[in-house]
């Protein structure tokens, strides 16, 4: 198989699928699912092997043309594929664990109205991400990111007839929107600066750019390569939901389950890191900006986790942590660390799905009952579901040696072997240490209260069928396994290394520290026992442990103790009363200014009718004179004639 | 015959033929009216193929001695953003004449001549070299429209009908008076012969608010704008489509024709007010959007703003330095036009789709609307692809213009660059409340739950609508390669005698 053949039929398929399972009329939507998962089987495949190319074999990253997008004088746009280590790490992701969703689903959505349009989207999803991660441009790499954003905005509003769900979705889309305005920025700036969007040449000049400077106001300029990454930066923010541009992701839980695993755990919403990552280099020269990435993803970490404590719903307590863990992996950006990064969105990618889909496999069995407190006792009814959802809670607490362990570990070790460089680094680590504190409470508190505690469903429960348990027993394998693979491809230097290509002494030396220290897996898990977060990840699931199961009455009486501090988490630090009391009614205000007094008072009054009165009163004068009475004529006349005569003679 | 002419000609004829025929006889006006608009597709076909893309000026050119005494000439040649133009119209006509039976009921005949005679004439607008014959053009599209707003419009139709008379005379009248001026001085009226002529600083000023005054009202931009959305929401849905798929773009065709060949330097003094006025419009009227109640006039007041994004790429190239202006200025002229086309498609896919529904339900307020993608799923899917595309989703045509824009106005200034993407978040924000409002939700409205879903007929012709802004977002070349030579004469003949 040739380069053309494998990306095309990683890329194609899916969108195949969606095609078919969008248009196919009556006995085609019968097979929409097993269309769209057989054509996904087959991206996966080639995904593997694109896999097998770039990252085994570790063959120098291809730029491949595929058609001129646009072409005029100074600007030439070539839509093509970048195939290198870290799209191939990407396509396997995307398209693993959106197949393993696509199972999922056959057996989560049967029977609900709109089934073959839900694998529709869910394909149409996959491309979009493929597009993203794949584009060798700029522009298509932005078509991929507003594509995914468009079919999140679908797919949450999947329901909708329901209105929070509608809700959720227009904030979800407008949100990103605003992320998406400072990413178009990003993209005219590199047009500005270098006149080409195409990866290969803004990366050949590169030198070029970092001498560029823009022009903010006559006195101030700003070095090109600050004000992308900042652009681009903002962008992720909004896409990987980061202060404070992450009120859309709770939102999002609005959505049908899978696509909370696919989309706002394990994909799309990573796309944000990724594309930092991708421009490492752009990143790297500009380190007032790598410093507020540090500060806003570790700020992320740890706050975004704590509002994740007081949640009552099973589905937003995950989505708080996967808030909180894009948090981790935009701090490893700010650190440098960005192979990091993109390890811990692998791991992440699998435990965080695997949750997700164990939820809704809850959630399922339980007639749609989302609440924990309604939850309870449900080991003993749904074994393999608890058995999948430990698992992932294990991975996400970074116990040893399971998958997000390593990654973890490894950005706390890099924050802090970074917190001198940084200005509040200081800060920065004290997060992320204790965000390893606060992921157990709140993943082992849904645990607790979820599986153990009394039954308070008062159902019978039964456990879920096998499309459901065959995709969490995959994930639940990965996300045994992918840390420790993951972190010996980082140490052997084949992964990654390659196509993150960075040289800033900063960088170099995180990445060497981290290569030489933390990255032989085995030696990475008995150095942990000597390390602190480890022994913090143990206190969280023992604090837990001690409020739920055996109802310690001092923790039991935070809440009531501390009541500001609850009260500012379950209001969940006032972002949405922000946004929502205040900016939007203020954007209206003016809207209401603007039509109301401007356009319809002043404009409309003024043009279309003082200005047609005016008309008429002017014509109303000169009604006066046309009498149609000759001796009046007569009179006019012989008066100008006197006037004439005068005026001449005088 | 020349191609041009044909083409006019052939509108106009079966214009007048279609006029002649007896209300009653609605089968034989179809037939006559498919006719016709087979021919003109031919046509459009043939003015496809015979314009070389590669060559400079004007071509297709037919030039008649005709009324000498008065320098006037019967004069025809099309350029690359006219051919683009004026396919475009061909297209428009196409759709309302193979829908025209799910819009109107009564008076086939009458609806149908309408809008042969629109083609006819704004072709003419498009193709016309001869400043008289342009203005004779202009004016006369107004004819068409007015007919058509009396006849087929909704309750408030006069008042509207009056109110777009009555601002657009007004705004050609300077106008006419600038052509003739500029004729009397040359001694022809030749359009092309305007561009070497020498004109006084004062001259250009003059002749310049002269133009602006005509053009900006077409567009329109804020503050002389409040004609359309009157326009728009008692216009039918026929109306509709070619007010805010051509009518518009023949106001922003002006200002290339006119105000930037003839008056250069007036032009570049003028361009930053210009483009003031067009951020002002682009973000102040998105924000008025915002709080529209009735969907047609949502779409009209979104029209203008999308307007601006043109204007601002025409203005653009007079704030550029020397350096950047064969590039950057390409860049945004060039957006503007794709911008043109690409909101041509997508508002007339909105009023479209919207006149299905209206045909429906008979009311255009959003809130007896609610839970339409229940009942009509297909006309759902139809109207949010069009709102993608007004929203400037990558992948539709309206990304395009837009981001073409926006780049090029960064070599102006980052603040620029700044305000003008802010019309990302604003369209959004607008389209998706829309379609939450109309399409989310429960149904709150009985006749709702009784509505079929658009039919075979019905979806062909918006999926035509919707193949143009796919092709146009995802390989956007086919139109550039057409307009890129013409954009590029517009930039040496502007710049060169600057």
């Amino acid at each position: 198989m040739n380069l053309y053949t494998v990306s095309a039929s990683i890329l194609c398929f899916p969108l195949l699928g969606s095609i078919v399972a969008g248009l196919g009329q009556c006995h085609l939507k019968k097979y929409a699912d097993k269309l769209t998962i057989l054509f996904l089987a087959l991206s996966f495949y080639s995904a593997l092997y694109l896999g097998h190319i770039f990252i085994l074999e570790g063959n120098p990253q291809v730029d491949l043309p595929i058609y001129q997008w646009l072409s005029i004088e100074g600007l030439t746009v070539y839509h093509g594929l970048w195939l290198d280590a870290l799209t191939a790490t990407m396509t396997i992701v995307v398209t693993g664990i959106s197949l393993l969703v696509h199972i999922y689903a056959m057996g989560y959505m049967k029977g609900e109205p709109g089934y073959a349009r839900f694998f529709s989207y869910m394909s149409l999803f996959t491309f979009m991400m493929l597009c993203l991660v794949m584009a060798n441009n700029l522009i298509m790499l932005f078509f991929g990111w507003e594509g995914v954003g468009l079919v999140s905005y679908l797919l949450i509003g999947f329901y909708y007839q329901k209105p929070s769900a509608v809700k959720g979705s227009l904030k979800a889309f407008l949100v990103n929107r605003v992320g998406d305005m400072a990413f178009v920025l990003g993209i005219a700036t590199v047009v500005y600066c270098l006149g080409t969007v195409q990866f290969y040449d803004i990366f050949q000049a590169l030198n070029e750019l970092v001498s560029k400077n823009i022009i903010v106001t006559n006195r101030y300029i700003i070095p090109a390569t600050s004000l992308i990454a900042l652009c681009w930066f903002i962008g992720a923010m909004a896409k990987s939901a980061q202060m404070p541009l992450h009120v859309w992701l709770p939102e999002s839980m609005e959505g049908p389950t899978p696509i909370s695993a696919l989309i706002h755990a394990a994909t799309m919403v990573t796309a944000g890191v990724y594309v930092m990552c991708r421009f490492a280099p752009i990143f790297e020269c500009a380190p007032e900006v790598q410093n507020a990435i540090l500060l806003i993803g570790a700020s992320g970490a740890l706050w975004l986790g704590l509002v994740g404590i007081v949640q009552s719903d099973i589905k937003r307590v995950i989505a708080y942590s996967t808030l909180s863990q894009l948090g981790y992996m935009v701090a490893a950006v700010g650190a440098g660390a960005y192979s990091l990064a993109i390890f811990h969105l692998v791991t992440h990618a699998f435990f965080k799905a695997l949750l997700f889909l164990a939820a809704g496999s809850i959630i399922i069995a339980n007639h749609h009952e989302q609440n924990l407190f309604k939850l309870g006792g449900l080991n003993k009814t749904m074994p393999i579901t608890g058995v999948a959802f430990l698992i992932g809670a294990l991975a996400l607490s970074a116990i040893p040696p399971f998958a997000g362990f390593f990654s973890k570990e490894a950005i706390i070790q890099a924050v802090g072997y970074q917190k001198t460089y940084f200005l509040g680094g200081d800060y920065a680590y004290i997060c992320v240490l204790l965000g390893a504190l606060v992921t157990p409470v709140y993943i082992f508190r849904a645990f607790w209260l979820a599986f153990y505690s009394v039954d308070r469903t008062g159902d019978e429960i039964e456990e879920s069928p096998m499309s459901i348990l065959i995709p969490l027993a995959l994930l639940a394998l990965g996300s045994c396994l992918v840390g420790y693979v993951g972190a010996s491809g980082l140490a052997s230097g084949n992964w990654l290394y390659e196509s993150i290509p960075i040289y800033k002494d900063i960088s170099l030396n995180v990445s060497d520290h981290i290569m030489h220290e933390l990255m032989h897996p085995s030696g990475m898990i008995v150095n942990s026992f000597f390390h602190l977060p480890l022994y913090l990840s143990l206190l969280g699931i023992g604090l837990t442990y001690a409020c739920y199961e055996k109802k310690n009455r001092f923790l039991n009486n935070l809440p009531v103790n501390f009541s500001w501090i609850y009260w500012a988490l379950q209001n969940k630090l006032g972002f949405d009363w922000l946004y929502e009391k205040v900016l939007v009614p203020l954007v209206i205000l003016v809207g209401y200014i603007g039509a109301m007094v401007i356009e319809k008072e002043i404009i409309d009054k003024t043009i279309s009718t003082r200005f047609v009165r005016g008309v008429r009163v002017l014509a109303q004068w000169g009604r006066v004179i046309q009498t149609g009475y000759l001796h009046h004529y007569v009179a006019i006349m012989a008066l100008s004639l006197v006037f004439i005569i005068y005026w001449r003679i005088g | 015959m020349n191609i041009l002419t044909t083409l006019i000609l052939e509108s106009v004829v079966a214009a007048g033929v279609l006029f002649g025929i007896p209300q009653q006889q609605k089968r034989l006006a179809q037939v006559i009216g498919l006719t016709f608009m087979i021919i003109s597709l031919g046509l459009a076909y043939k003015l496809l193929y015979t314009f070389d893309p590669s060559l400079a000026g004007f071509q297709l050119v037919e030039r008649t001695p005709w009324l000498l005494d008065l320098g006037m000439e019967y004069h025809f040649g099309v350029d690359g953003v006219s051919v683009a133009l004026i396919l475009l119209t061909i297209f428009m006509n196409t759709i309302i004449v193979m829908c025209h039976h799910k819009l109107v009921k009564h008076n086939i005949p009458l609806y149908l001549s309408c809008f042969f005679l629109m083609q006819g004439v704004i072709i003419g607008v498009f193709s016309a070299l001869d400043s008289i014959l342009f203005y004779f053009f202009y004016e006369a599209t107004l004819i068409p429209l007015f007919i058509s707003m009396g006849m087929f419009g909704a309750k408030g139709k006069v008042r509207a009908a009056y109110k777009l008379f009555l601002y657009t005379f007004c705004g050609s009248a300077p106008f006419l008076i600038g052509i003739i001026y500029l004729g009397v001085r040359s001694g022809s009226f030749d359009i092309e012969s305007f561009f070497t002529l020498p004109l006084t600083w004062h001259e250009q000023v003059v002749l310049f608010m002269a133009f602006t005054m005509a053009f900006a009202v077409k567009i329109p931009m804020w503050p002389v704008h409040s004609w359309l959305p009157d326009a728009h929401t008692e216009a039918p849905t026929g109306g509709s489509i070619m007010l805010a798929a051509l009518m518009l773009k023949v106001g922003a065709f002006g200002f290339l024709r006119f105000n930037l060949p003839i008056v250069p330097e007036a032009s570049a003094f003028f361009a930053e007010y210009m483009i003031g006025l067009s951020l002002f419009s682009l973000i102040f009227i998105g924000l008025v959007t915002l709080l529209q109640k009735d969907i047609k006039r949502l779409i009209a007041y979104s029209s203008i703003s999308h307007m601006g994004i043109v204007t601002m790429g025409i203005f653009l190239m007079y704030q550029l330095t020397e350096d950047a202006v064969h590039e950057a200025g390409l860049l945004a002229l060039q957006g503007s036009v794709v911008q043109m086309v690409a909101h041509g498609l997508s508002s007339a896919g909105l009023f479209l789709a919207f006149g299905f529904m209206y045909q429906r339900l008979q009311s255009r307020e959003m809130s007896s609307f609610g839970g339409v993608a229940k009942s009509m799923p297909i006309l759902t899917t139809f109207f949010v692809l069009f709102g993608l595309s007004n929203i400037g989703l990558p992948g539709t045509g309206g990304f395009v213009g837009e981001i073409m824009v926006i780049m090029a106005s960064f070599h102006v200034s980052m603040w620029l660059a700044l305000a003008a993407s802010l019309t990302l978040v604003l369209s959004a924000s607008y389209t998706l409340w829309m379609i939450k409002q109309v399409f989310y939700g429960r149904i709150t409205n009985i006749i709702l739950l009784e509505t079929a879903d658009i039919d075979l007929q019905e979806a062909f012709v918006l999926s035509l609508l919707a193949l143009g802004v796919l092709i146009l977002g995802c390989y956007p070349e086919m139109l550039i390669s057409y307009t890129h030579q013409s954009c590029l004469d517009l930039i040496e003949t502007t710049i060169g005698h600057h």
